[in-house]
């Protein structure tokens, strides 16, 4: 009995050393010529639709299932409620062999209205479960272009554009968010 | 922030910011192709606050928080910043919210992350402040170095973004050199999980 307890002591102890430490680092291929696709430029389909029946692939499972892995730390009781899997949104784009998984947190998951900053990140996942690109928020995106090609103009740090700040209702933003009005529109590309 | 300001234009006090949450323990990882990167953007910390404009005429910045919801074991570096500021000086309600500030530890441009939450913060707070007849729209800044001095990191520039105007800019130089920016793309939003963003 002694020795079982010394066991899951020890165990414990272990237990907690693991969790004070760094993840440990998973291996990623970083293929830096695949670019991610724009997660939120179209309404997704939700899954949280009553009454319909939704089927998802063991690849795509596989996918999530590696991807909250590799972000997210053990799950267990301590863990904080941010990085809890429950706390998630996940969005999932399929391109051929290629699985694009972006995970951002919930806030209101955790109680809160706003989400924190830089409380994402994407993936891209092959089929068979290896993590050919991460892509943590805050981190610099090595597929995109540098920014150094886009011209640049003298101006107040922090300032809008002298043309750009108009009267009247932003077209960026729907109606709705700058008074009581019906949405409009966004302007087309 | 105690010692921190006041200060009479939004770009001086932006200025003063920079410098004052690079300095903070891990607040950048250096450069990339640096020895010690990776250990360095590991051990990474984000820190934000909030610069406001005062009942006095003055621009302000809130005490600087690393809180995030996230457990220390999650890679993401995140930073969770209050929706209103506590300032006893001023009555509750009075402070005009501008500027969401953070740092990158590198060079990163604005994340989706930073793009949902400022738009978030701007549906409770106001889009454009007048200050003395002046418009200043609401927009989140994050600010990044490029020096592998971790003590003394210089400020090289900030990622802004305006959602009144849908502005996303790179900020880079100095007062010696002078300000330059580049106006990298435009967000526009259709409601709160879906926007398209240009890039130039």
């Amino acid at each position: 009995m002694k020795r079982t307890h010394s066991i899951l002591a020890s165990a414990l102890v272990l237990t907690g050393c693991l969790r004070a430490s760094a993840p440990p680092p998973t291996k990623v291929e970083e293929d830096a010529s695949i670019a991610f696709p724009a997660f939120f430029s179209q309404p997704a389909v939700s899954l949280g639709t009553e009454g319909t029946v939704y089927e998802l692939d063991g690849d795509t499972l596989r996918a999530l299932t590696v991807a909250a892995r590799d972000l997210l730390p053990p799950q267990d009781p301590h863990v904080s409620c941010g990085s809890r899997w429950e706390s998630q949104q996940y969005r999932v784009v399929r391109q051929g062999d290629l699985i694009f998984i972006r995970i951002d947190e919930d806030p209101k998951a955790c109680g809160r209205t706003h989400p924190a900053l830089d409380s994402g990140a994407s993936y891209a996942i092959h089929r068979d479960g290896r993590i050919l690109r991460r892509l943590v928020d805050g981190q610099p995106d090595v597929a995109k272009p540098e920014d150094a090609g886009v011209p640049s103009t003298p101006g107040e740090p922090g300032s809008a554009s002298p043309d750009a700040l108009n009267d009247g209702p932003s077209p960026f933003l729907p109606r709705s968010w700058q008074d009581a009005g019906s949405p409009a529109p966004a302007p087309l590309p | 922030m105690p010692g921190f300001g006041p200060f009479g234009t939004f770009s001086d006090a932006l200025m003063a910011a920079c410098p004052v949450i690079l300095s903070k323990p891990h607040a950048t990882a250096g450069r990339k192709g640096a020895q010690d990167f990776d250990v360095r953007w590991r051990v990474s910390k984000e820190y934000c606050a909030w610069l406001y404009y005062t009942p006095a005429g003055k621009y302000e910045m809130s005490m600087l928080t690393d809180q995030s919801a996230l457990d220390d074991l999650d890679r993401r570096k995140s930073c969770l910043l209050p929706e209103t500021v506590n300032d006893a000086r001023f009555p509750p309600g009075s402070l005009k919210y501008v500027f969401a500030l953070h740092n990158h530890p590198y060079d990163g441009h604005l994340s989706d992350g930073d793009l949902r939450m400022i738009v978030s913060m701007g549906r409770v707070h106001e889009w454009v402040t007048e200050v003395g007849g002046k418009k200043v729209p609401l927009s989140i800044v994050a600010f990044f170095s490029n020096s592998d001095d971790l003590e003394h990191p210089s400020c090289d520039g900030f990622f802004q973004y305006i959602p009144v105007t849908g502005e996303l800019k790179k900020w880079t130089g100095g007062v010696r050199s002078g300000w330059r920016q580049q106006v990298l793309g435009t967000v526009t939003w259709q409601d709160e999980t879906h926007y398209r963003i240009d890039e130039k």
